[in-house]
């Protein structure tokens, strides 16, 4: 026994110097790399990790002593995430901000933006989008993202609905009705697969009735202490419509399942996201989006003038704690933003549609992102305003609201009572009054 | 003996980070708790958070119903733990080892992992059951409010019954062979021997167990987080989601402090009424 002992301190006293060397070696070629300027990227968006990479190797490759380094953080805790970095004195270099809420607490430390080229190319409709409330520029907008119904053409085909010859919330209903009554030939679930699990997408619907009263002036949106219910009626159509022919339980149905089994394997006609499904669905068959995805608005106006909602959840903005770095994030953004192998990336193998001005359609991969850059360039665009509800609203009011009132635990009178009070205590709360 | 310097050099490093880690935080959440922070910046405000706490329809929702879950979870966790016990310390072979082992596993997975494996039982297998045997019943049982609330409990009895279980084999282990052998002689059943013999002895075992329990259920979070994120629509968030939520969702980080000073006062009240009448308990 005590043989075994001092044989195994023999042992740890002879192998502990080898691991302290490995230690040492693995560290020891950063040090040498000082003269490199770091600059840091924080980003909220983890599905384009692999992407935000390899643009990263691209431009480092042209600026032998920048490097960058990306930080991912999302699926909810990107922003408390995001706060840790700032409250430990570690604020990011470039940041990406979901939403005016997001930029309003920074504000003190974003750089103010408007010389940079990144944002005379913006859409200038999605300008007032990365703003402090007195109209200070700090962020671009990272794309254009369309938000509607996403359609299985496939199922649409079998159906015999064309999905384009609908025009307004009438014909909307009939083609529901229609692909119902062909649900168990065409092996449907639902017309709709609601996630109704996901007050993101609960939020995200809200915004199509609640848009068109800003005119997109986001600024506006945010500073708003009243949730406008000018379009209630509809909203309420449509939540009974979506009751009564998704998947069901409703709130059991979860993002992923409703994306990856059921509108994957055909088993629904609908699902309400946007653009930003493409590359999972892609994911699971190359080319799958090509001849089987659609998009297909919301009907709120019922003149012929309804389209897709397009706007950008998420601005690139600068922080001002590290002026040495400012120059060299501001060229890192503005060459994202212009130079063709960066864009190439960006559209192809984040699947995104630039949110800039005079882009040409033709590069774009598929007809889905042209019809939305399409939509999104065109005069009567629309920007969605649910980024801009004060902080918490969407997970802590209207997501849990609407989806009491779809499994009828809640009046509708009730729920918009206790919408408006807490959009209001909300706001009031966090403007500091 | 141990020298005066050589005693503090021994405690200094865990005082130090006791201090740094406990103490600090905790004044200084204290003090947070009369401002309107939002991390970056705050306000004094005096005690407006601490009223406006109170007339909170979510807070108080969630207080209630972490409330709910802790005393029924305190019932059956020491009811599902002492009846293990029971079970394994019965006879010691080969078979009840094993299922000590069994029964223990839960609580060496995590809670986060745990919350995604139950989510998966209660979603897909129970959707998968409720098609194939016609039960309906059994169908989206983290849609609904109540049975959200039961697999809440169901989870958390699931992962700590078997802690519970080991220390409620202690003391049944230590209880004296002689009077086990005495009550047997005297023609005591199994349950008289339960009852009047095993139960007063461990007495000690359940000041352990209730403090343990109790404290836990008050705490739950990662399993909450897992399981039901809350939902739905907010009725299983219990109040740690609650203050995690307020805090960085919502942003208000001194309405949050506010929260959990509350729930540390109500943690703190509620362990000491237990463990002053349970070692009352222990003494008669």
């Amino acid at each position: 026994m005590q043989k075994l002992k001092r044989l195994l301190v023999l042992l740890l006293v002879i192998v502990t110097p080898f691991l302290l060397v490995a230690c040492k070696s693995a560290k020891s070629p950063s040090s040498q790399t000082d003269k490199k300027v770091t600059i840091n990227f924080f980003n909220q968006k983890p599905e384009i990790t692999s992407q935000y990479q390899k643009l990263i190797k691209i431009y480092q490759k042209k600026h032998p002593n920048v490097s960058i380094q990306l930080t991912t953080s999302g699926q909810g805790g990107g922003a408390a995430a995001l706060q840790s970095k700032f409250s430990s004195g570690e604020a990011p270099d470039i940041i990406m901000l979901g939403g005016l809420p997001e930029i309003d607490r920074y504000k003190d430390h974003l750089l103010t933006l408007k010389n940079m080229s990144a944002v005379k190319n913006t859409l200038p409709r999605l300008i007032s989008g990365g703003m402090t409330e007195n109209h200070r520029l700090v962020g671009v907008p990272v794309d254009l993202e369309a938000y509607g119904w996403v359609i299985n053409k496939d199922v649409f085909r079998k159906a015999g609905v064309d999905p384009d010859s609908i025009k307004n919330y009438a014909e909307f209903v009939q083609a529901v009705k229609k692909i119902d009554a062909q649900k168990d030939e065409l092996g449907l679930q639902g017309v709709f697969g609601f996630n109704g699990a996901d007050t993101n997408s609960i939020t995200s619907m809200s915004a199509q009735f609640t848009s068109d009263y800003y005119q997109n002036d986001q600024v506006k949106a945010f500073d708003s202490k009243k949730f406008p219910w000018e379009k209630e009626q509809r909203m309420k159509q449509y939540l009974h419509l979506v009751k009564q022919y998704s998947v069901k339980p409703i709130l059991s149905v979860k993002y992923d399942e409703s994306i990856q089994d059921l509108f994957y394997n055909g088993e629904v006609a609908m699902i309400p996201q946007g653009n930003w499904v493409i590359p999972t669905l892609d994911g699971l068959q190359d080319n799958w989006t090509k001849d089987n995805m659609g998009m297909l608005p919301y009907f709120t106006k019922d003149d012929g003038t309804d389209e897709l909602l397009t706007g950008s959840s998420w601005y690139l903005g600068i922080s001002n704690d590290n002026p040495s770095h400012q120059k060299i994030a501001k060229d890192f953004i503005n060459w994202m933003y212009s130079s063709k192998e960066a864009q190439d990336v960006i559209i192809n193998e984040m699947r995104f549609v630039p949110a800039t001005k005079n882009f040409n359609t033709d590069r774009l991969p598929d007809d889905v992102s042209k019809e939305i850059y399409q939509v999104g360039t065109s005069k009567n665009a629309i920007t969605p305003v649910h980024k801009q509800y004060p902080n918490g609203f969407a997970n802590e009011v209207i997501g849990p609201m609407v989806q009491r009132y779809l499994v009828g635990k809640t009046s509708w009178d009730n729920l918009k009572k206790v919408v408006s009070n807490q959009y209001k205590q909300l706001k009031e709360v966090q403007s500091g009054q | 003996m141990l020298k005066k310097h050589q005693y503090y050099g021994f405690i200094l490093p865990a005082v130090a980070f006791i201090i740094g880690i406990i103490i600090i935080p905790f004044i200084s959440g204290i003090i947070d708790s009369f401002t309107n922070s939002n991390g970056i910046s705050r306000q004094f405000i005096g005690l407006k958070n601490y009223q406006l706490l109170f007339q909170d329809y979510n807070f108080l929702q969630s207080f209630w119903l972490t409330f709910k879950f802790s005393v029924v979870s305190v019932v059956l966790i020491n009811l599902v733990g002492l009846v293990f016990a029971l079970i394994v310390t019965h006879k010691d072979n080969w078979f009840n080892n094993t299922l000590k082992t069994i029964f223990f596993i839960p609580n060496l997975v995590g809670g986060v992992l745990l919350g995604f494996i139950w989510q998966f039982i209660f979603t897909n297998a129970f959707k998968a059951l409720s098609v194939n045997l016609g039960q309906n019943w059994l169908n989206g049982w983290l849609s609904d409010e109540t049975t959200g609330f039961w697999g809440l409990v169901i989870l958390f009895t699931w992962q700590m019954s078997g802690y519970i279980m080991l220390v409620y084999i202690s003391f049944l282990n230590a209880i004296p062979k002689n009077s086990l052998e005495a009550s047997l002689l005297d023609g005591a059943s199994e349950l008289q021997t339960f009852f009047n013999v095993k139960l007063p002895q461990l007495a000690p075992a359940f000041t352990i167990s209730l403090f343990l329990t109790l404290a836990n259920s008050f705490k739950l979070y990662e399993q909450n987080l897992a399981l039901t994120n809350g939902g739905p629509y907010r009725s299983t968030e219990m109040i740690s989601m609650y203050i995690y939520n307020t805090a960085f969702v919502n942003f208000q980080q001194g309405y949050a402090q506010a929260t959990g000073i509350i729930l540390f006062v109500v943690v703190a009240l509620a362990s000491f009424i237990q463990l002053y009448f349970s070692r009352k308990g222990e003494r008669s």
